[in-house]
């Protein structure tokens, strides 16, 4: 157990300081190291330019300095990054990149670079937010050529087939490893808090993918060798959290307040990983394919499907009772994913709560008699 | 204090729009539109269009919005939406739920047979999808990608992409309308419509260069309508004689104020339910709104002149000058090129004194990045700016007195820094 609460606390620590093993990466390897964002920049192929991939999260530190640029009724997330490279935190990144994902994201970041010296022009990708329609298709794979082509005019490296073609089985050996972590979590609710689950996905978006994918196997293996809690908590998925870690006091909260979380449909956790790359495929190819036929929908991307019948799967699949969705406030894309799931799960019966996050703080006395009623609810 | 004098045309706007809205009922096939939906092309495949956008700016023109708002928001819809889409999805809701009985009937809404939507701002995608699922409709989506990249090359690229894209446009609204064959000609003879609507409406942005300005930025804004949801002839009749009305000042030097003491350039959208306020307010400090990217634009950085010279439209291939008009606009363009295109060429021209910044809470591409922006109005252009917060359609978000001692504010930094320049230059000689 020792061995266990070891490694979840170096990666939350890693998740919490991603400068750090940046840094000592770079000064091993001669490397850069690219700050991206924006959901769906493809990481392996910033791998397979030689090059470490940060995926920039954000963290809950008062914002102060991007109070000056950025109105408090933006979303949590940008508040924080624009708040991060204002105070140099993000000066560990030798580069920025970020893919298209929503209008705050592209206007905030575009303008980054002009409100200090030092922070970098960031550089952008705009893949298509049509995943079904045959012309944006072709759009899409031309954008991810050309992304290929910047990426390695930025490292001053070829990437080969090969060289992507390894990156990929890395990355998939990650996803497979977090796909067993979270099979082992619906068998076994309870047997990680929602927190150290979150902190070891979060782990893997930040640090060297090949140390990671050796600890987080330690990891599966550690956790797999537990016995199940007794489980008392109402069994819950969470959903939300676009772009950032779930709040840690919302997790907690749910968690202190008589509910278990046995699966997720979060950023920082199953949506992160749960699309695999098809090997089978050329590696362009297959990153394209990931990118347009994702297991969870996302609001910024534009698809037929009814994103409530994709929860309502994981609902079913996971032995929940009830779904809680954790919006982000001022995130319009997730505001019309609520307004059309809510209705879903109004039509399927299926008990949901909505739990709005504010980069401040949630009123957490709110929060927790709400949580109470809901789980009341749901034991009935 | 001045006296406004409207351009008199302007008074047909709201008949002319209340018997469009209205002619919605008695057409088989209707789209209701958000964004660039490459208008010109429906009624070539018998469809009508319902401009979503423009019709909550109506409704919030008319003062009608806060039911639609407030029932919207009691019934899941979020109060951080873009406010266009609060007040449409009220009003379905309200429909939806049997209540349609409490609505005015001119601004009750016919269910749509299809959606459109042009994706420059993903809201709109999102909006779409929304009605979509409600109405149990087909949907398509037109995508402008975001311009990062603004080399010639990467333009052409985009406008290609969306050129594509409406071919496949021309299949959705032929299989929707149950039409079986595309109406080419209908089609050009409404390009050459759009055409001399453009002409006319470039003229009119234009026109307000002259000192005093034979028009306001706020008779523009309340007489987009035509321009974004009519594209015919009738909407081409009534630009030409808004034009021509301007022409009639500038020759007899009549202004749209007796008294104009500042000239000022308006950035963003427009807080519709406070039209008369703002015209009054400013009025009242002998104050213009001049010029601003919102409204009749059409000034030479559109990128659609640059590629489909010299008006933006292209008779022999109507698609290729509706995609090229829609690649660098606005909610696309990267930050410098909008420093360019909705800053410098509406300020350099104008003899502007001062800038005016709306921020609306709910739209998040008008409000992005605009203290940034005023800044850099002031540091570089050295004239005063400032940012209102404020809101398109949602009163909650407008306070009158708070906007109107900020106007105060910024018109008396107008006059300072006049007495500055005018001491300045009263000084013979530097010591």
């Amino acid at each position: 157990m020792d061995k266990l609460r070891n490694l979840l606390d170096e990666f939350g620590h890693i998740a919490d300081h991603p400068e750090e093993t940046a840094l000592a990466w770079k000064e091993k390897t001669g490397g850069k190291v690219v700050g991206v964002g924006g959901l769906d920049i493809p990481e392996p192929l910033v791998h397979a330019a030689g090059m470490l991939p940060v995926v920039l999260l954000g963290n809950e530190e008062e914002v102060t300095l991007a109070n000056a640029h950025v109105e408090m009724h933006q979303c949590g997330y940008i508040r924080s990054l624009v708040d991060l490279a204002l105070k140099d935190k993000l000066a560990f990144c030798d580069e920025l990149l970020f893919h298209d994902c929503c209008h705050i994201v592209r206007m905030l970041v575009d303008a980054l670079h002009t409100y200090k010296e030092g922070i970098p022009k960031a550089k952008f990708a705009y893949f298509s937010p049509l995943l079904e329609y045959e012309t944006a298709q072709r759009y899409t794979a031309s954008e991810m050529e050309k992304l290929k082509d910047t990426l390695q005019a930025i490292s001053g490296n070829t990437m080969t087939d090969e060289k992507l073609s390894e990156s990929i089985r890395l990355f998939n050996r990650i996803k497979k490893l977090l796909v067993r972590l979270y099979d082992i979590r619906r068998e076994k609710p309870g047997i990680l808090s929602g927190w150290d689950v979150t902190q070891t996905v979060a782990a893997g978006m930040v640090m060297p993918r090949e140390d990671y994918a050796v600890k987080l196997e330690e990891l599966v293996d550690l956790v797999a060798a537990l016995p199940a809690p007794e489980t008392k908590g109402v069994p819950v998925v969470v959903h939300g959290s676009l772009c950032e870690r779930c709040s840690r006091s919302v997790l907690e909260e749910i968690e202190a307040c008589g509910g278990v979380i046995v699966d997720d449909d979060l950023y920082v956790g199953s949506k992160y990983f749960n699309t695999l790359y098809k090997e089978e495929l050329a590696p362009m190819e297959a990153l394209l394919d990931a990118y347009l036929h994702r297991v969870s929908p996302c609001p910024t991307r534009y698809e037929e499907r009814d994103p409530g019948d994709y929860l309502a799967e994981v609902y079913n699949r996971s032995g929940a009772k009830g779904i809680i969705m954790v919006v982000v406030k001022f995130c319009e894309a997730h505001d019309y994913l609520y307004f059309t799931a809510h209705r879903r799960f109004e039509q399927l019966g299926i008990p949901e709560m909505l739990v709005e996050t504010v980069h401040e703080g949630a009123a957490e006395g709110q929060l927790k008699t709400r949580l109470q009623g809901f789980f009341e609810k749901l034991e009935v | 204090m001045s006296k406004v004098n409207r351009i008199k045309c302007t008074a047909k706007i709201s008949p002319m729009m209340d018997e469009y809205y209205a002619s919605m009922a008695h057409y088989d096939c209707v789209a209701w539109c958000m964004g660039p939906s490459a208008y010109e092309m429906m009624g070539a495949a018998g469809v009508s269009c319902f401009q979503a956008e423009s019709s909550s700016a109506r409704i919030a023109g008319q003062h009608a919005e806060t039911p639609f708002i407030e029932y919207g928001q009691a019934h899941g819809v979020s109060p951080d939406m873009c406010s266009y889409a609060k007040i449409n999805l009220g009003l379905v809701l309200m429909q939806q739920d049997g209540l349609t009985d409490q609505i005015d009937e001119k601004y009750r809404l016919n269910p749509p047979d299809l959606i459109v939507a042009g994706n420059i701002c993903p809201s709109m995608m999102q909006w779409a999808h929304v009605l979509g699922k409600i109405y149990k409709v087909p949907v398509f989506i037109i995508d402008y990608p975001f311009a990062y990249d603004d080399s010639m090359e990467n333009l052409l690229r985009n406008a290609r992409y969306v050129r594509e894209q409406l071919e496949q446009l021309k299949a959705f609204l032929l299989k929707c309308s149950g039409q079986k064959e595309y109406d080419e000609a209908k089609l050009r003879e409404q390009t050459e419509q759009c055409r001399e609507m453009a002409i006319y409406q470039r003229n009119i942005s234009q026109l307000a260069q002259v000192v005093p300005a034979p028009a306001s930025f706020i008779d523009n804004a309340v007489s987009m309508t035509p321009a974004i949801s009519m594209k015919n002839q009738q909407a081409a009749d009534f630009y030409k004689e808004y034009m021509n009305e301007m022409i009639e000042r500038v020759k007899h030097g009549v202004g749209s104020l007796d008294n104009e003491r500042y000239r000022i350039m308006w950035r963003g959208n427009f807080p519709w339910f406070k039209i008369g306020f703002l015209s009054r307010l400013l009025g009242s400090y002998d104050a213009l709104l001049v010029s601003g990217a919102y409204g009749l634009t059409g000034l030479e950085e559109n990128a659609g002149y640059k590629l489909v010279p010299p008006d933006g439209y292209d008779l022999e291939d109507p698609l290729w000058g509706i995609a090229c008009g829609g690649i660098n606009g606005g909610y696309i363009a990267n930050y410098d090129t909008k420093w360019r295109t909705e800053f410098i060429q509406y300020i350099n021209k104008y003899s502007i004194d001062a800038v005016i910044i709306q921020a609306p809470h709910t739209c998040r591409p008008w409000t992005l990045t605009t203290r940034d922006m005023a800044k850099r109005v002031d540091e570089e252009l050295g004239i005063p700016a400032i940012v209102l917060e404020a809101d398109h359609t949602d009163p909650a978000y407008f306070n009158d007195a708070q906007v109107e001692t900020r106007i105060k504010a910024l018109l008396e930094t107008v006059d300072v820094r006049r007495e500055a320049k005018a001491r300045t230059e009263k000084v013979p000689y530097q010591i």
